[in-house]
């Protein structure tokens, strides 16, 4: 027998102190719970990323639109003052 | 075995109450830490469950799950190293000492002490053959070939009996 056999043999009965009663039905009860898999996490992600760039695509959108019409709106109203000045004219 | 890998509850507890004692065991000798015995044996269990419908050879079972408990230990470790990095843990926050009572003997306390002077994978070598693991079945879990795990068990056992002094700290 090696000399650190019993020491083994105490290091494994150690070890099976640690786990506290119940540790069979924790553990099946815990295996239960769907673990997300890398395929749903990626998926996950993807759909993020997608609805990031959809909310950003419609904002710039929207600004660009509005940007665009207070510029005709400009454009409008110095082209009636322009009228207007020809006419005094 | 076969109603565990079907998904029968209490035959997949019978199996862990059987083989809890050796998983603990083994997880304590290569990990060194009671406090991660059960989180990682659990960890192990939980692998197990969700893999034993993939195991076809139940003859092969007792090696598949050592070998699954050796490689989830070897990445837990692997993992605390790699949180060293960014978190700013100092040698004596990483080696609080066992909480009273989880050594209870010197016997004990030295192999704890000469297993934790030695690298992990040897370590789990150790433990894979206290385990009664041949030494194909140890080449098959490390990926290596029989005489590299021959040599490395013996490098290993040379070691340990070198560190191994049941009263080094008397």
């Amino acid at each position: 027998m090696k000399p650190e056999s019993y020491a083994w043999h105490s290091l494994y009965d150690d070890a099976a102190v640690l786990l506290r009663p119940g540790f069979a039905e924790r553990t099946v009860r815990a295996a239960r719970v769907v673990a997300p898999t890398f395929a749903s996490q990626c998926l996950l992600s993807a759909a993020t990323a997608a609805v990031c760039l959809t909310i950003g695509f419609v904002v710039h959108e929207k600004y660009t639109a509005t940007v665009t019409e207070r510029h005709l709106a400009q454009w409008q109203a110095l082209s009636v003052e322009v009228q207007d000045l020809r006419q005094m004219q | 075995m076969r109603r565990a890998q079907q998904g029968d509850e209490a035959a997949q507890r019978t199996l862990i109450t059987s083989y809890q004692r050796r998983v603990a065991g083994f997880v304590y000798a290569i990990t060194g830490r009671s406090d991660a015995v059960e989180d990682l044996a659990q960890m192990v269990f939980i692998k197990m469950i969700r893999a034993l419908g993939r195991l076809h050879d139940a003859a092969q079972f007792e090696a598949w799950l050592f070998r699954l408990a050796r490689n989830t230990c070897i990445d837990h470790l692997r993992r605390q190293k790699l949180r060293r990095i960014f978190t700013p843990f100092a040698a004596e926050h990483e080696n609080i000492p066992e909480p009273a009572g989880a050594v209870d003997s010197e016997e004990l306390d030295a192999l704890r002490h000469a297993l934790q002077q030695l690298p992990p994978k040897d370590r789990a070598l150790l433990a894979l053959a206290q385990e009664g693991r041949s030494q194909v079945e140890m080449a098959e879990a490390t990926g290596t070939s029989v005489m590299a795990v021959k040599a490395r068990l013996h490098r290993a056992r040379e070691k340990l009996r070198q560190f191994y002094q049941p009263s080094h700290e008397t």
